[in-house]
């Protein structure tokens, strides 16, 4: 960054801290646990989305699952969001999960 | 969490420019020979280059189009999983089928159910898990009436729960009266899962017959298989699960759905 961003300019959204002034849960979480906690009861409230939505992070960190397991298989892959498989290679599909130790689950 | 976006191309550049140690065919018989001793060495580190290249080969034969070379690979391997090899060689191919194994190698994996290593039994029924063929779910069901110690079990309770096959129903319901509780609640998550006529039967009438802590367990099988039956469009079949759960006697997590 080479100036600050200024007032008139996009700025990420910074949930209220519910404390100001005040360091609730120790100084290691520096406030933005409790400022998650807020937005989030904030948004049941309101019916809004919370600015850490779900849906969004899980469409997120998909598209970084499927470029690594396309760098891995070391081809171009096709991926069909709606019934979120790949289309055309059914050995990929087989990357889509793991097997975990019971009692562990997903 | 579906919704209709767009058909999503992972292609990345770099990956056209990446070294491949593919081979196929005879190429790839003599690759195995090679490395497969250096995949058990008893020095960790230096199984990492033969296991690399060995992978490697296995993933490029999982591409659509070269279903024969990868048919004739899984062959290979399958024939190399018996006790003369040493298990960290056998535990990394058995990780490699579990990608790309089909029907080809179910009975060389199946007999290392019972294997007298824990990893490789694990990995072996994890194998299996994932294989597409049916006689991969044979193979654990007949593992399953034998097993001994509840840990191996739930581990192949859980096997059947992520194959969900139907034909799975009828030992799991014999598994509700297992004499430890973690395999009761992996067979009611199995059927939960499953949720066949028969399978929710089963379940439904056990949430009301357990002690509280299996209870919630089993009653959230029973939220599971509501929500398949919704997910196949059968209402209300869902709603008659949901009915009886919601009840004054039931536990109040399970009467908010709370699981």
């Amino acid at each position: 960054m080479r100036k600050p961003i200024g007032p008139d300019e996009v700025h990420l959204y910074n949930s209220p801290d519910p404390n100001p002034g005040k360091n609730v849960f120790g100084a290691q979480y520096g406030g933005y646990t409790v400022r998650h906690y807020t937005d989030w009861l904030r948004a049941i409230r309101s019916r809004q989305r919370p600015v850490a939505d779900v849906e969004i992070g899980c469409r997120s960190v998909t598209v970084c699952h499927l470029g690594n397991i396309a760098f891995r298989l070391r081809r171009p892959l096709k991926w069909d969001p709606v019934e979120e498989q790949f289309i055309g290679d059914p050995e990929a599909n087989r990357w889509l999960d793991r097997p975990m130790r019971w009692p562990w689950v997903l | 969490m579906k919704r209709p976006i767009f058909l999503l191309v992972v292609s990345f550049a770099v990956l056209g420019q990446m070294p491949s140690s593919a081979v196929a065919g005879a190429s790839f018989q003599a690759m195995f020979e090679r490395v497969l001793p250096g995949m058990g060495a008893n020095d960790p580190p230096a199984r990492q280059a033969p296991q690399q290249e060995f992978q490697e080969s296995c993933r490029a034969l999982s591409a659509p189009g070269r279903d024969a070379e990868r048919t004739q690979a899984c062959r290979l391997i399958a024939a190399k999983l018996g006790p003369e090899t040493p298990n960290p060689a056998r535990v990394f191919m058995l990780r490699q089928l579990r990608l790309i194994g089909h029907g080809e190698c179910v009975a060389a994996v199946a007999r290392l159910l019972a294997d007298k290593d824990s990893e490789v039994k694990t990995w072996a029924c994890w194998t299996l898990q994932s294989n597409p063929a049916p006689e991969a779910n044979t193979a654990i069901l007949t593992a399953l009436r034998g097993a001994e110690g509840p840990e191996w079990r739930a581990t192949l309770v859980a096997a059947l729960k992520s194959r969900a096959a139907p034909e799975s129903v009828d030992v799991l319901v014999g598994c509700l009266a297992d004499r430890d509780d973690g395999v009761v609640a992996a067979t009611a998550a199995a059927l939960g899962e499953i949720s066949t006529p028969k399978a929710i039967e089963a379940i439904t009438a056990a949430v009301s017959q357990a002690t509280p802590i299996l209870r919630r367990r089993i009653g959230a099988a029973c939220i599971r298989a509501a929500e398949r039956l919704v997910e196949r469009g059968q209402l209300e079949q869902a709603r008659a699960i949901y009915r009886q759960l919601n009840v004054p006697e039931q536990l109040r997590p399970l009467r908010i759905g709370h699981t």
